[in-house]
This record gives C-alpha cells, sequence and structure tokens, in this order.
C-alpha cells in the first residue's frame, strides 16, 4: 500500500502523468482528428509538455483533468485553424446562460418552436460518411466546455452515468442536465446537415 | 400552489428523452413520456434523433475507445518533460511550450 507522502511524490513525476493522463488524451485526440495517429500522438505530447512546464501555475485550481483536455483541444482548433477549417460556434454559447437553446427550441407554453427534422433513421450508412463525421465534429465544437466533457465522456467513452459525474464533479442529477443541453443542441446544430431529413443522393 | 397539467410538455418531454438515456427514470416520468410521445411526433421524431446520436457516437468512437501510446512513446515523453524542466526552471512557464517543441525536435537528431 502506497503511503500519502509517496502518493504526492509520485502525482508530480512526468512518468505518473503520462500514466494517468496520457492514454485519454491520445482517445480524445484520435476521435477529434479522426484517427489521425501520428498528429494525434503530436498533439498529446504538446499538450503534456505545456501543461508539465506550466504546472506550476495550475496547482490547486481547476482538475488537472479538465484542465490538460482544455490545452488539448485548444491545439486541435489550432490545428484546425490552421487547415482553414474554422470551428462553428454555434450561438453565443459560453458557460453562462445555458438555457438560451432551451429558449430558442420551445415556445412559452413547451411546445417545440423549431420542430425536429426528419433524420435519424438509419444508422447504418452514415457511419462511413465523412461530411457527417465532420459535421458532428464542428457540432461538439460549439458546445459549452462543461458539456463537452459530459458529452465526451459519456457518448465517445461510454463510461457510466456515475462515473462521469465523479469525474466533471458534479451530481447526478447535474450531469443529467448537461447531457440534455448537450443533445439538444448538438441535433439542432445537425439539422443544417440535414436540410431535406434524412434522404441524401 | 403550482397548477399541474396532465400531460408533460414536449420541454419536458425532451429532458425525459435525454434522461432515459443517463438513468433509471421514475416510474411516473417513464409513464408520462410514454404518453406524451403516443400524441407527439416531433418528439418522437427527437427521441429518434437521440438514439440516434448515441448510435453513431459510439459506432464512430469505438475503435478508438481502447487505443494507448506506445510505451516508447511514453518513455521518450517523459525524457522530454524532464529535459523541459531543466530548461524552464521554475517559473519560467512557457505554457504554449511550443516553440519549445519544435527546439528539442530538432536539437534530437
Amino acid at each position: 500500500m502506497k503511503t500519502p507522502t509517496a502518493e504526492l511524490a509520485e502525482s508530480s513525476s512526468p512518468e505518473s502523468w503520462v500514466e494517468r493522463y496520457g492514454d485519454a488524451l491520445f482517445r480524445h485526440a484520435l476521435f477529434r482528428l479522426n484517427g489521425n495517429k501520428a498528429l494525434a500522438e503530436d498533439l498529446v505530447q504538446e499538450t503534456l509538455l505545456a501543461a508539465w512546464v506550466g504546472r506550476k501555475e495550475y496547482a490547486g485550481a481547476a482538475r488537472e483533468q479538465t484542465w490538460m483536455f482544455g490545452i488539448l483541444e485548444h491545439k486541435i482548433l489550432d490545428h484546425f485553424r490552421q487547415q482553414k477549417r474554422h470551428p462553428q460556434v454555434y450561438l453565443e454559447d459560453r458557460d453562462g446562460g445555458e438555457d438560451e437553446m432551451e429558449q430558442l427550441l420551445f415556445q412559452a407554453d413547451g411546445r417545440w418552436a423549431l420542430r425536429p427534422g426528419n433524420w435519424g433513421r438509419n444508422p447504418e450508412y452514415l457511419a462511413e460518411d465523412q461530411d457527417l463525421l465532420q459535421a458532428i465534429q464542428r457540432c461538439f465544437e460549439g458546445l459549452p466546455k462543461a458539456q463537452q466533457m459530459a458529452f465526451m465522456h459519456r457518448e465517445w467513452y461510454g463510461e457510466d452515468t456515475a462515473c462521469c459525474a465523479r469525474l466533471l464533479e458534479v451530481s447526478i442529477g447535474h450531469l443529467a442536465v448537461l447531457l440534455h443541453r448537450a443533445r439538444l443542441r448538438i441535433a439542432r446544430c445537425l439539422e443544417a446537415y440535414f436540410p431535406q431529413g434524412e434522404v441524401r443522393s | 400552489m403550482k397548477r399541474r397539467h396532465f400531460m408533460m410538455t414536449c420541454k419536458e418531454a425532451a429532458q425525459s428523452i435525454s434522461r432515459t438515456q443517463d438513468l433509471r427514470l421514475p416510474l411516473s416520468e417513464r409513464i408520462g413520456l410514454r404518453m406524451h410521445l403516443l400524441f407527439c411526433a416531433s418528439c418522437r421524431q427527437y427521441d429518434r434523433q437521440v438514439r440516434w446520436l448515441h448510435h453513431i457516437f459510439s459506432t464512430v468512437a469505438a475503435p478508438w475507445r481502447e487505443a494507448r501510446l506506445g510505451d516508447e512513446f511514453k518513455s521518450r515523453l517523459c525524457q522530454q518533460m524532464r529535459r523541459y524542466e531543466a530548461k524552464a526552471g521554475p517559473g519560467e512557464a512557457n505554457p504554449e511550450g511550443k516553440r519549445d517543441a519544435t527546439d528539442s525536435k530538432s536539437t534530437d537528431q
């Protein structure tokens, strides 16, 4: 068994950081970069180096994990920008004013103001569709940070609800709210991809 | 007293649709949602979309869920992190680390 001091010492070695965060960052990068392994490795490397050098500034601030994913996401967006693929910012939606999307989508009496379009029936052929994958990525980029983290752990990594809540340090109820908002936004954002519903040539 | 309607609104139904993906809903909420979906085509559509999203994300992400960095890559990275520390020293953090990254790459070769 480890003593607390040993754990503390271990928590600040490069090995422990790479062990603890390396693979998770790598998976995230792979997803965001559509499986480009070399690039994912580069960005993970840059992220861990930057985090390592800057770690003293962050002692005690946000959770290490959230902070590191933030750095990685920043680098991913940088990469896209260099490729002239501008991230889509869907609505002004930083973490404040979170009910914006619900207000937009529903009338005061709770009925849909913008009805969900006719798509979502055919799961098979779409997984091969590169345009769709890109569209989904852009919609993900438009989510507020907390929703991104929630959605990422739950839908991409398939982690169970209780585990996600623990990772994000929120209650299960709040996690469900975050996921609900993320789904509403992503679904709305994808409407643009299916202007005529799902009938595609 | 707050007036309660018998039927869920679409806004509430959308919430419950999402919640079924993550939680075990209380019986009353499950029944309420069923009832609503029976009569509301838009919410049935949204329900479809939410399930579809779940399916797409899990299919797309599946091959990468178990991905791991190679051991060699990891130990090289650790060495690099140590070198960085020596170079930057305490308090002189370069949060981007970019310039240094290219520097150390070129000196490696």
